[in-house]
């Protein structure tokens, strides 16, 4: 009984939250299912979210149904599995390819992430494609993606505000960052 | 002092919305599949709008 009204209360809550503050928790989740790290690409979340939606799926699966390059894929892969993201088997069809698969705290996290969908990964999937989309970055990283809905929820802050709230990270990094947006026009000054 | 471009928050808002648009409706589900009586007496079925109006019957 406990345990449900906890459910519910969570439930809830979630259900009051505005789509910005739903946003941030989303990237929240995604930072935390990918190691913690708040400078992965928008694209690396996106191959993390196929690879959960299609268990078992090859690179090039992921190539066709991404459009993107094979190096690059390559690369994201190989970063999710040494960061324990992901598993791979050998596929039994094909001697060189392997046959990914989401696990352990990625996917606990991602889960996480995905209630704020209804579980439908397509709309996670749109979400960060969006994100990609306002962000004109020619690499955009989930530490973006966060200063961008932080001021949506927030309507104006200080620079100093938004930096505390960037995760880990050198200020440095972090003011280059928003710099970076106003000059892109993404951000201004108020 | 900072804030997103007219144009940024825009799209943001447009996107968001159609992203998260039936996370409620799934909440509600989610409700129900726990055994959570979701009462909605002025509308036909959940939607955004009426969520901050549930009430939650958890005598049963």
């Amino acid at each position: 009984m406990y345990y449900i009204l906890i459910m519910v209360t969570n439930l809830a809550k979630r259900a009051m939250t505005t789509n910005g503050q739903k946003a941030c928790r989303v990237i929240d989740h995604l930072v935390e299912a990918l190691a913690g790290d708040a400078s992965s690409s928008l694209r690396r979340a996106m191959i993390l979210v196929d690879i959960d939606q299609n268990p078992g799926a090859s690179q090039a699966d992921i190539m066709e149904r991404l459009g993107i390059h094979k190096s690059a894929v390559n690369r994201e892969v190989e970063w999710l599995f040494n960061y324990g993201c992901i598993m791979m088997q050998d596929c039994k069809d094909d001697g060189r390819a392997k046959r990914l698969q989401i696990c352990g705290y990625s996917k606990a996290a991602l889960d996480d992430a995905l209630n704020y969908f209804g579980g439908r990964h397509e709309n996670l999937m749109r979400f960060l494609q969006s994100m990609a989309r306002i962000l004109r970055q020619e690499k955009p990283t989930l530490r973006e993606a966060k200063v961008l809905n932080l001021l949506h929820v927030r309507k104006t802050a200080e620079k100093s505000e938004v930096t505390k709230e960037l995760y880990n990270g050198s200020s440095s990094t972090k003011n280059r960052i928003i710099n970076k947006l106003v000059d892109d026009g993404v951000l201004v000054n108020a | 002092m900072l804030k997103t471009s007219e144009l940024a928050a825009a799209q943001l808002e447009r996107d968001l919305a159609t992203c998260f648009g039936d996370a409620p409706v799934a909440n509600l589900q989610q409700m129900a599949k726990l055994g959570v009586h979701v009462f909605n007496p002025a509308a036909e079925k959940p939607t955004t709008a009426i969520v901050a109006n549930l009430q939650f019957d958890m005598a049963s």
